[in-house]
């Protein structure tokens, strides 16, 4: 049963429904039409927030709005531009902290070159005014900077991790499109209006175009993203800072997926009560494959891969932990042209408990991302979805 | 026949092809692209050299938007990208049914029937483009 029509009814709440052991509620989201690139987050209240990017012909708008009980709050502009270098893979961020919130957007450098960097806003709850954007990378090189993540921190801080691609500039001598330098992955701590605390770079040689993702854990922030090796093993790999150190980058678990490429498909991970998941897409000889580890050590060692898809996926993953300690992924079923926002939940041994359809969508790029973000035993999902030409965010609810 | 798609192999910056191109005697090439690809970038004068260089021996190229923007933005971005081969309208790449690929760039080399001969991931130049075509015998 087709249920969007009934988007038009005005309620929050547009069904529910008993999925195995679970009920799902597809909400309205205040969106409305042209309408894609979203994301949830709870924040540390269990509040969800949403954000979302509506696009016109010239213009890029992102907004927000958070879930209050069963209603939504009217949505709220956080910026907008013309130079924008927004894309289906690499979209705007939203982090909420314990007073205030961050977001970010690609910006271009400039017309007539296809370098951007990272423009991010802060907004602090007791001004209720978010900061006049800035670039938060000082490198001043006109290269590709984006693929955010970004995790909330104590004092209204905001951790954020990107891929800089500030050494591909460095050198004259292209490889396979690439400089001599690589592009690299580089995390900063800004504080409440937006100043850089502190910065690292995290490894100087990663894929190009891959998402980040990163989680606190309780021994502190942990980043995953698809290294580069120099004979193009692109494998996901972890970094942890241990008492104010980044740890050597390694393997979660080794592929040796060999692609001279891009995958434009990064990897997820999510941290609680010290549990720590990270799940990933492969697709070594050709063979498409979602998996997930879990470590309990906060990100140091992990057990064998668990194989979440293969075949009929391009991917496309998220990845929260649920107050029972359970593990929910989410990533998209793919046959031909059409594809299905799955969900799946796992135990904590990597047992499989149950796998859900959340909706029918398209395998189009212009689909995006399904995110996911979990409280209590909830799971919020929020992905594109295509009806004609038009895009339309869509957010659900699932409870276990 | 082959004058006409030698034409609109020049000005394939503004123009496309018609689903029923597709479907003639020609083996084709098709080259994923994506403007966020800097690998895909590098190959794309590759690939606008071997459009003219392999035309007469019926042998296409063409490309794919992987973003799967609108087509009127698709042909800004190829324009800006100083794409010269035709790029594939969502129609005309329904019609070979293939398998969006799972790395950028990828290259599809398709017989004439539409079938898929080779699949060639990440960057690629004329003389790997022309080895395996050899090995393919086309041309022969």
């Amino acid at each position: 049963m087709n249920l969007w029509p009934l988007l038009a009814t005005g309620l929050v709440i547009l069904t529910v429904s008993k999925v195995n052991a679970a009920d799902m509620e597809l909400l309205q989201p205040p969106t409305g039409a042209q309408t894609s690139l979203s994301r949830v987050t709870v924040d540390a209240k269990g509040q969800l927030h949403l954000s979302w990017v509506k696009a016109t012909e010239e213009l890029n708008s992102l907004y927000h709005a958070s879930l209050t009980g069963e209603s939504w709050t009217a949505p709220k502009l956080i910026g907008e531009g013309e130079d924008w270098f927004v894309n289906w893979a690499d979209f705007p961020f939203l982090s909420v902290n314990d007073s205030g919130m961050a977001a970010h957007w690609p910006k271009k450098s400039s017309s007539g070159t296809y370098d951007y960097n990272v423009a991010a806003t802060f907004y602090r709850t007791e001004t209720r005014r978010w900061s006049k954007p800035r670039i938060i990378h000082d490198d001043g090189v006109s290269a590709e900077h984006g693929f955010v993540s970004m995790l909330p921190m104590t004092e209204g801080r905001t951790f954020i991790t990107w891929l800089d691609g500030r050494n591909t500039r460095s050198d004259a001598t292209q490889v396979d499109g690439h400089a001599s330098g690589g592009m690299t992955l580089r995390a900063g701590i800004f504080s409440g209006e937006g100043s850089t605390m502190e910065e690292w770079e995290l490894d100087g040689f990663v894929c190009d175009c891959c998402q980040t993702s990163s989680a606190m854990t309780e021994s502190g922030p942990v980043v995953v993203y698809r290294n580069r090796t120099e004979d193009e093993i692109r494998d996901t790999y972890i970094t942890r800072m241990i008492e104010g150190r980044w740890t050597k980058p390694v393997a979660v678990h080794r592929d040796n997926w060999q692609v001279a490429g891009c995958p434009v498909n990064g990897p997820s991970v999510a941290s609680s009560s010290g549990l720590t998941a990270v799940a990933w897409f492969t697709a070594k000889a050709d063979m498409p494959k979602v998996q997930f580890v879990i470590s309990q050590d906060d990100g140091k060692t992990f057990g064998d891969p668990v194989l979440v898809a293969e075949e009929s996926t391009n991917g496309r993953i998220s990845v929260g932990i649920l107050d029972s300690g359970d593990i929910a992924i989410s990533w998209l079923e793919t046959h031909g042209t059409a594809a299905k926002v799955m969900l799946t939940r796992y135990d904590q041994q990597g047992k499989l408990k149950e796998k859900l359809t959340i909706a029918g969508t398209k395998s189009s790029r212009r689909s995006g991302f399904p995110v996911i973000a979990s409280h209590d035993n909830e799971v919020y999902v929020t992905w594109t979805d295509i009806l004609g030409e038009q895009p339309q965010v869509r957010v659900a609810r699932v409870r276990f | 026949m082959k004058i006409l798609l030698f034409a609109i192999a020049l000005v394939a910056n503004v123009s496309a092809l018609k689903a029923s191109e597709l479907d003639d005697k020609s083996w084709k090439i098709v080259n994923y692209w994506s403007k966020s690809c800097a690998p895909c970038r590098v190959e794309i004068p590759e690939f606008n050299y071997l459009s003219r260089a392999l035309e007469p021996f019926g042998v296409m190229v063409v490309g794919v938007n992987f973003d799967e923007d609108n087509r009127k933005k698709t042909l800004q971005i190829a324009e800006f990208m100083d794409i010269t081969f035709p790029t594939l309208t969502s129609q005309n790449v329904e019609a070979l049914n293939l398998t969006p690929p799972a790395v950028l760039p990828t290259t599809y080399i398709l017989a004439p029937d539409n079938t898929v001969k080779a699949k060639l991931i990440g960057a690629q130049d004329r003389q790997m483009i022309y080895a395996k075509l050899a090995e393919l015998g086309v041309g022969k």
